[in-house]
């Protein structure tokens, strides 16, 4: 269970996050949407524990996020950045492997590779695995990412949760798919999955609970049927759209109407 | 999508884990072999005439056995006493500057940083010199017995305090920029020339025969009482650091990715930069400074075996014993008169810089 409390956050004068509360359940998909520069990804900084708050608190599993051991705190939530900075030159298959770390100290077991391995296949990458990680495209190197995420969530350690910064911003349509089918699939196994994304149909298909950050604040917090209308996509996102119902699978489609510059 | 890992897939990745594996230990095995070999000819090679029937005499007395051949006391002598010493002060500190190369890089995310451009050296220089030049001044009458370790002291601390405010620097927002601090590096290494050259324009004589050395980088001071010294330090001070090769792993991938991977981030920079500092600047307070195998050594290494940590550590540590074993036999044979061991190193490492430069450039930023 991941849970902030008054999450308030400034760089200089420019406030940043002016008061965020909100709380993803085990079993949940969390989505959060926002323009460029909402401040996203200095909530999600904040949540997983890489930027200290200004003001307010972080829970997982109802404790403190400063009360963590960082070793406990990694067996039972795993981190997915936005964009890898990793230049040196290891295999696709060491990198999924030092998502076992925090579980073997770097010693990998067989059952370490087993795990690699079917992560690596569940993000299609398993055929990248002995290629050297730097050279793979924005893309690869992403699900690669993603993959080292999942194996960091196999264990016994429960319950689990899940933080993704725009996992699917690099992936072509077929894999923003399939990586959020995972997402989801885990958040059924009872993960906790919070999960930054620009797409409002992605949101629509996958979430169990939409917020809109807009302007350092929560503009909407709830299901997608109630997040998810023209007026406040109008009002956050500043574009017109007609929301529908899919008549079969009962889910939102937005489509977009023209905007006039 | 099936859950259970198919026996072909498990275990084609296996074997190429196992392969991998197999090369690195082979060239570990290779590279000590190499190091062996080298010492021993570190032995029997000099000047005077003693061959490895007089090395195999000695060693044979020194365990307990007769030797078969009569030695002679001068040449019993100048085995033990100078070259044994000598060629143990060269693999230990060519280990130890390689594997403090290996931290820095993995520390800084970057294979140019290396222990002599974030300031180490050049503290740990003038922290010497200050100590050569100023130490019977500054030092009370009490302390001037310990006036042996007083040097190395300073070295060690003035290391600290410029690696220390270089990082300080160079840390923007918990974030460590690689530009800023280089460049403070550079501003830093400038003002400590400036220093260096008011303690070189004050000194005499002898004091300035002793900062010429800090410049070379030699290894003719080694005596016994020195490596008792220093050996137990440096090697604990490497064991300190080479404990930390998983975190340094994580470390690669960006510090927030190793804090997410219960990496206490804080402490692992902190336990780095000091036992690094510390063995760089005891290793160069001896010896002076000897540049480029901190960067070499690991790269070399990196080329061969991969960037992982549990394998760059010891292999580059071979690695650098080696090279300043070699490099050691060089300076000693290249010219009648001895050369300073570290224009040797400097000769091999500049172009080995030099060609990794040029390298990056044509890879298109990847570092190998």
């Amino acid at each position: 269970m991941l849970k902030t409390e008054s999450i308030k956050f400034a760089r200089g004068s420019r406030e940043i996050l002016k008061g965020i509360d909100l709380e993803v359940a085990n079993g949940e998909v969390m989505a959060l949407l926002g323009p460029n520069g909402a401040g996203k990804s200095t909530l999600i900084k904040i949540m997983s524990g890489e930027l200290a708050p200004d003001f307010g608190s972080i829970f997982i599993n109802d404790k403190k996020l400063a009360d963590w051991n960082p070793l406990n705190l990694a067996k039972h939530r795993a981190v997915m950045p936005q964009k890898s900075s990793l230049s040196f030159d290891f295999k696709v298959l060491d990198v999924v492997l030092m998502g076992r770390t925090p579980f073997n100290q770097g010693w990998d077991s067989k059952n370490d590779l087993e795990i690699a391995i079917k992560c690596l296949r569940e993000v299609e990458c398993l055929h990248l695995k002995d290629r050297s990680f730097p050279t793979l495209s924005g893309g690869e190197q992403q699900r690669v990412s993603f993959a080292r995420v999942l194996a960091q969530l196999q264990s016994e350690d429960q319950p689990k949760n899940l933080l993704l910064d725009e996992p699917v911003s690099s992936l072509d349509p077929e894999h923003q798919l399939k990586t959020l089918e995972l997402a989801r699939q885990r958040a059924d196994q009872g993960v906790a999955v919070f999960v930054i994304l620009h797409d409002l149909n992605m949101a629509a298909t996958f979430a169990d609970k939409v917020a809109f950050l807009h302007d350092g604040q929560l503009k909407a917090f709830d299901t997608p049927q109630k997040v998810l209308t023209p007026v406040n996509i109008r009002e956050v996102f500043n574009i017109n759209v007609d929301v529908h119902t899919h008549e079969q699978s009962r889910k939102l489609l937005i489509t977009n109407a023209r905007v006039a510059i | 999508m099936s859950e259970i890992v198919t026996t072909t897939e498990y275990g084609e990745a296996l074997s190429s884990v196992q392969t991998r594996k197999h090369k690195t230990k082979l060239i570990h095995l290779g590279l000590a072999v190499a190091l062996v070999c080298c010492f021993s000819f570190a032995l029997i090679f000099g000047s005077s005439s003693t061959g490895l029937k007089e090395l195999v005499g000695t060693f044979m007395e020194y365990i307990g056995l007769e030797s078969p051949w009569t030695l002679q006391d001068n040449q019993k002598f100048i085995i033990t006493e100078l070259r044994l010493p000598r060629a143990l002060l060269s693999i230990f500190i060519g280990g130890c500057l390689a594997i403090g190369g290996v931290a820095m890089q993995g520390l800084f995310r970057n294979p140019l940083a290396a222990p002599g451009i974030l300031g180490v050296n050049s503290g740990a220089a003038l922290g010497a010199a200050m100590m050569i030049v100023l130490g019977n001044a500054i030092l009370p009458e009490s302390l001037t017995q310990y006036a042996f370790y007083s040097v190395p002291a300073g070295a060690f601390l003035c290391a600290l305090v410029i690696t220390g405010l270089i990082v300080k620097v160079g840390t923007v927002g918990g974030r460590t920029n690689i530009f800023i601090l280089l460049l403070t590096g550079v501003a830093l290494q400038a003002i400590i020339g400036a220093v260096m050259g008011l303690l070189t324009y004050i000194s005499d004589d002898q004091q300035l025969r002793s900062l010429t050395f800090w410049t070379m980088g030699d290894l003719g001071v080694a005596g016994w009482k020195e490596l008792a010294f220093i050996i137990p330090i440096l090697s604990f001070c490497c064991f300190m650091i080479m404990r930390k090769a998983g975190a340094l792993n994580l470390f690669l991938l960006g510090e927030a990715e190793a804090h997410h991977l219960g990496i206490d981030v804080q402490k692992l920079k902190k336990s780095l930069i000091i036992w690094t500092a510390l063995a760089i600047s005891l290793a160069v307070s001896f010896t002076g400074s000897i540049g480029f195998i901190g960067l070499a050594a690991p790269h070399l290494v990196r080329l061969m075996t991969g960037p992982d940590h549990k394998t760059l550590f010891p292999g580059a540590c071979l690695m650098g014993a080696l090279i300043l074993c070699v490099s050691d036999i060089l300076s000693r044979s290249v010219a009648t008169a001895e050369i300073p061991v570290g224009i040797i190193t400097s000769f091999i490492g500049a172009p080995v810089f030099l060609w990794l430069l040029i390298m990056q450039r044509k890879g298109g930023g990847s570092f190998a």
